[in-house]
């Protein structure tokens, strides 16, 4: 029996961390599918990768049942793990200047490769440079 | 919104201090509610907000096409502050808009799924049904299981394996632990293969209660024992066998404390929830803890084993 799509949602959630409280639950409870299955599935999944935040693309059919791709984390996100700063933190909520060398973006481009498309090394290594740029990083080297 | 609920939480904690009843009411309180915070930003700039949201401990973000919305739970919610979190997503995205902040209380969120569950046939002897779907299920051992968004009504492969290691090994008049118990149904099956008691626990509060309507569905309250613990307040100690299915991240810290579960009686230790990816690092450690392989399967992507102790 041929299963037809019936739609798709996006979420960014902790590795290893999700639960059934909002957005997973609403997410897939509205939707009639098992968030319970998802939960068990996405936290073995990114078990490894505790600490960072991934996107995940959930694409669901019509006999309740759905697949879904985790893909590498945000550039954003990866930059400002490697630069060291903090939001959130009222100290340093004025003064935020952090760096990135180039060295450091070219092993986001290894781990963004794969959704890259195109992939051509150095076009991707100044893409992520801007988006450094777009966060308030300063790019050494 | 927030400075409301910061005040009110101040408050309470001034006033109950050592007050544990009170205290226990606000913990309710705080975990049972969630704060969704939607905010406008295009999905094009959408990651780069999260290198703000990234810093604080949201439970998770949904992605519309034109805004983020981002859960807390209550507790979390208090801890920040709403127009600093958007003002410093204003200073990379001027156009950053708070649209609105909801407050929802938690609930069943799997109850339409749980509405059409099937039943599962997990091998020649055991079947896993709903109440609703019972009469129509002919096996050996028929576990039913009405979850109430908890974890095990075999329609996962971890369950699956666990039952299928389980059926193998002698349970009669034996005593077990269930780690994680979830909709209690491997505590369920352990009486059903004749144990003689089950301690089960959980860390969440629906699977607790869930497990419990479960446990009395089956008729097996007599031998099973089940309790909202966590895993580091647990003596393992003194057991024929433990019954873990969790995942990485819990199971290799626990290998030690899962061992001196069976080592009095050289019992058995059964674990799931594990990928093959990770199989490896899992024997390893095992290894490391004086446990030994006696068995594992597989199916799909998944891997359950069966460890015992080394014999000296």
């Amino acid at each position: 029996m041929a299963k037809k799509v019936l739609g798709s949602f996006k979420l960014q959630l902790k590795a290893g961390e999700a639960t059934m409280a909002p957005p997973v639950g609403p997410a897939f409870g509205q939707r009639g599918l098992n968030g319970m299955e998802f939960v068990k599935q996405f936290n073995a999944k990114t078990a490894k990768q505790q600490g960072t935040i991934f996107p995940v693309l959930v694409t669901f059919f019509s006999d309740k049942s759905f697949t879904f791709i985790i893909k590498s984390p945000p550039a954003a996100v990866l930059l400002k793990q490697a630069s060291g700063i903090k939001s959130g933190s009222k100290e340093s909520n004025k003064v935020k200047v952090g760096t990135v060398t180039r060295k450091q973006l070219e092993e986001i481009v290894e781990i963004k490769k794969e959704d890259l498309n195109a992939f051509d090394k150095e076009a991707a290594v100044s893409m992520i440079a801007g988006t450094a740029r777009s966060i308030g990083l300063v790019v050494e080297g | 919104m927030s400075r409301i609920c910061r005040l009110f939480v101040t408050f309470v904690n001034s006033y109950v201090n050592n007050n544990v009843y009170v205290s226990k009411l606000l913990d309710i309180y705080l975990k049972t509610d969630y704060f969704i915070v939607k905010i406008a930003i295009n999905e094009e700039y959408q990651d780069l907000a999260m290198s703000v949201l990234m810093d604080y401990d949201f439970a998770g973000v949904e992605q519309n096409y034109d805004e983020l919305i981002v859960s807390f739970t209550t507790e979390s919610y208090c801890n920040i502050n709403i127009d600093e979190l958007i003002a410093e997503i204003k200073e990379i995205l001027p156009e950053t808009q708070l649209n609105s902040v909801e407050k929802i209380s938690d609930r069943n969120w799997n109850e339409e799924w749980e509405k059409h569950v099937q039943p599962v046939i997990v091998s020649e002897q055991i079947a896993i049904t709903p109440t609703h779907h019972s009469d129509n299920i002919d096996a050996q051992i028929k576990i039913i299981i009405d979850p109430k968004m908890s974890f095990g009504t075999g329609h996962h492969n971890t369950t699956r394996l666990m039952c299928k290691l389980m059926e193998k090994i002698n349970f009669k008049d034996k005593k077990w632990i269930d780690v994680g118990t979830g909709t209690g149904v491997l505590a369920i099956l352990a009486a059903k293969l004749g144990a003689e008691y089950i301690y089960a626990f959980d860390n969440n509060e629906w699977s607790v209660e869930n497990a419990v309507e479960n446990i009395e569905k089956n008729a097996v309250s007599d031998k099973i024992k089940i309790e909202l613990e966590d895993i580091e307040n647990v003596e393992f100690d003194d057991y024929d066998g433990v019954a873990a299915n969790i995942f990485l991240n819990l199971v290799i810290p626990s290998l030690k404390k899962f061992k001196m579960g069976i080592l009095k009686r050289n019992g058995d230790l059964l674990i799931s929830g594990i990928m093959i990816y990770d199989e490896q690092q899992v024997i390893d450690e095992a290894t490391k803890a004086g446990l030994v392989l006696a068995d594992k399967i597989y199916e799909d992507e998944w891997v359950a084993f069966h460890f015992r102790i080394k014999d000296n």
